[in-house]
């Protein structure tokens, strides 16, 4: 792969992203295919370059809007958080002084200590 | 939440203006706050964070409106903590207020700062009544900010309660 496949891939995860969000905003419809390709997309902008930041913190964004998802169906969404925030420190690794993604990652932990608190576990 | 501060906090170190970082701490501080004042700690910190980070998205960006309205959220909690305590609230009862009618200057159709000013007018009234102090607020105007509360959003169900709690004690007066 070149840099150019790279950067194609990243265009797809970012538009997967954007898709799920627009989902998950505006339509009431069941985000969880979209979620899957929105994932399918990220990994491919990995694997065709393991150093994105870009495509680390998408992919945790990912993550963190099907965590707020599975909240609204009542399910318990700390597998997706903790993912959110995995894919978060591993972009931050990358890109340190990001203030995005430090951002991001603390609406990750603010969903994440919102949901515990209201379900009676430490935050 | 104190984690997502840290976080929060490192985005505002990195960039000083970026005021949905700042106010997003300014909401986590406020959250932590509610979390302290109810399990009887001290909160009085962190509600302090909560006025500082509010007030400096105002500063960024004076048109945030929901700045505004939370910055009178962290005012209202902090009369609260300082009622508690036996401190004279009124101060930053007022300081609350101006926030919420701050919040409505910059949009008259946000039903949160009407439904804050309700509660805050009702609770201004009971304080007085309490430590006999000559009415300082008008009851009708605290109705009125209800009705519009309502009139913007009819199924919220904050204002709903409050409106059932006020029928409910003009019910139990004129028993």
């Amino acid at each position: 792969m070149g840099r150019s496949d790279a950067e194609c891939y990243e265009g797809l995860c970012k538009l997967e992203l954007v898709k799920m969000e627009m989902v998950l905003f505006f339509l009431s419809e069941d985000i969880a295919p979209y979620f899957e390709q929105g994932v399918q997309a990220c990994n491919n902008a990995l694997q065709a370059n393991p150093e994105s930041a870009d495509a680390l913190g998408m992919l945790s964004n990912i993550y963190f809007r099907m965590g707020d998802y599975v909240i609204d169906q009542g399910k318990d969404p700390i597998e997706y958080l903790q993912k959110a925030i995995k894919y978060a420190d591993q972009a931050l690794n990358k890109r340190p002084r990001d203030e995005n993604l430090h951002s991001n990652k603390g609406n990750i932990f603010w969903k994440k200590a919102f949901y515990e608190q209201k379900h009676g576990q430490n935050s | 939440m104190k984690t997502a501060i840290e976080s929060y906090q490192k985005a505002v170190e990195l960039h000083p203006n970026f005021a949905y970082a700042h106010s997003n701490m300014g909401s986590a501080y406020y959250r932590l706050a509610l979390d302290e004042f109810y399990h009887g700690e001290d909160a009085s910190k962190s509600i302090q964070h909560a006025i500082g980070a509010h007030s400096r998205v105002i500063e960024i960006d004076p048109k945030y409106v929901l700045a505004f309205n939370n910055l009178g959220n962290a005012y209202s909690l902090l009369s609260e903590y300082k009622l508690g305590h036996g401190e004279d609230p009124r101060d930053n009862l007022q300081s609350a207020i101006n926030s919420y009618e701050n919040a409505l200057k910059l949009n008259p159709e946000y039903a949160d700062s009407y439904l804050a000013m309700a509660q805050l007018y009702r609770w201004r009234s009971v304080w007085d009544s309490v430590n006999k102090q000559p009415a300082s607020v008008d009851l009708e105007q605290a109705n009125s900010y209800l009705e519009k509360t309502l009139s913007i959003s009819p199924n919220m169900k904050e204002a709903l309660i409050l409106q059932d709690i006020i029928k409910r004690l003009g019910e139990k007066t004129d028993n």
